[in-house]
């Protein structure tokens, strides 16, 4: 006879620490050969601390990607693209980086601004926020945070104020935000920010 | 307890950044997610050596 199986606790999963939200991480690749939506995939979804850190332990650093590749983390259910219906009257609070940043700033950034999302850093704004970008370019890398609705001035701009103090960015240094229907309908290669802070 | 300072009244679970620090490293958080997708771009067996990584905030 089957040996009766007595349940096993598995203590970890009443030790976790959950998350406000549940996330996931989606991982892009500019391969020309293939279609944009086959070239973004999703690579796990996570809604505790400790799998937070096991995924971010066994994944690649953003400094060691190549060029044309992102990290894109969003809340469950918002696809990281503009036509997400989530972020279709959104926008994005953007840095851009310099060449040097790469080997110096880009892992610690995109590691304050995955913290800044999971724990919840913007406060009651934070149901604004849908997600977050690292985007590894050779003309620069980028990285971003992403909102919804962007003519909810206040709530925007306290977002930006808080992911430009968690950077540890200075105050004289300005960074913008530009709605996604001004980045699609661009026309010449600059985009106008909305806001700065 | 270090947990309950980090709730907010209105019992959302925000945690700072010292607090989610302090899990970087633990057990838990060293060992591979089973439900990896194969992305040999990014994806690693072995966790990131500590040396590689600094606990320093961007200056």
């Amino acid at each position: 006879a089957k040996k009766e199986e007595t349940p096993i606790i598995e203590p970890d999963k009443y030790m976790k620490h959950p998350l406000q939200c549940k996330w996931a991480l989606w991982f892009f690749k500019n391969d020309r050969a293939k279609k944009w939506e086959d070239n973004l995939r999703l690579v796990t979804k996570f809604d505790t601390v400790e799998d937070f850190w096991a995924l971010y332990n066994h994944i690649q650093l953003s400094s060691k990607l190549q060029s044309g590749c992102d990290y894109n983390l969003f809340k469950d259910g918002i696809q990281p693209m503009w036509e997400d219906d989530a972020n279709k009257k959104g926008g994005k609070w953007m840095l851009q980086l310099n060449k040097q940043q790469r080997a110096s700033e880009l892992d610690k950034i995109w590691l304050e601004t995955l913290l800044v999302l999971i724990g919840e850093g913007f406060g009651e704004d934070s149901e604004f926020v849908n997600g977050g970008v690292v985007q590894v370019r050779n003309k620069g890398d980028k990285t971003a945070i992403w909102t919804s609705d962007w003519k909810n001035k206040s709530s925007i701009v306290k977002i930006g104020e808080v992911y430009k103090q968690r950077l540890g960015l200075p105050k004289k240094m300005s960074i913008g935000f530009q709605a996604h229907e001004d980045t699609i309908n661009k026309t010449g290669s600059t985009v106008k920010s909305i806001y700065h802070v | 307890e270090q947990e309950e300072d980090q709730a907010d009244v209105n019992d959302k679970k925000v945690y700072d950044r010292t607090f989610l620090m302090q899990f970087r490293f633990h057990n838990t958080s060293m060992e591979k997610p089973r439900d990896l997708p194969t992305i040999e771009d990014i994806i690693m067996d072995r966790p990131l050596p500590k040396s590689s990584v600094s606990n320093a905030m961007p200056s």
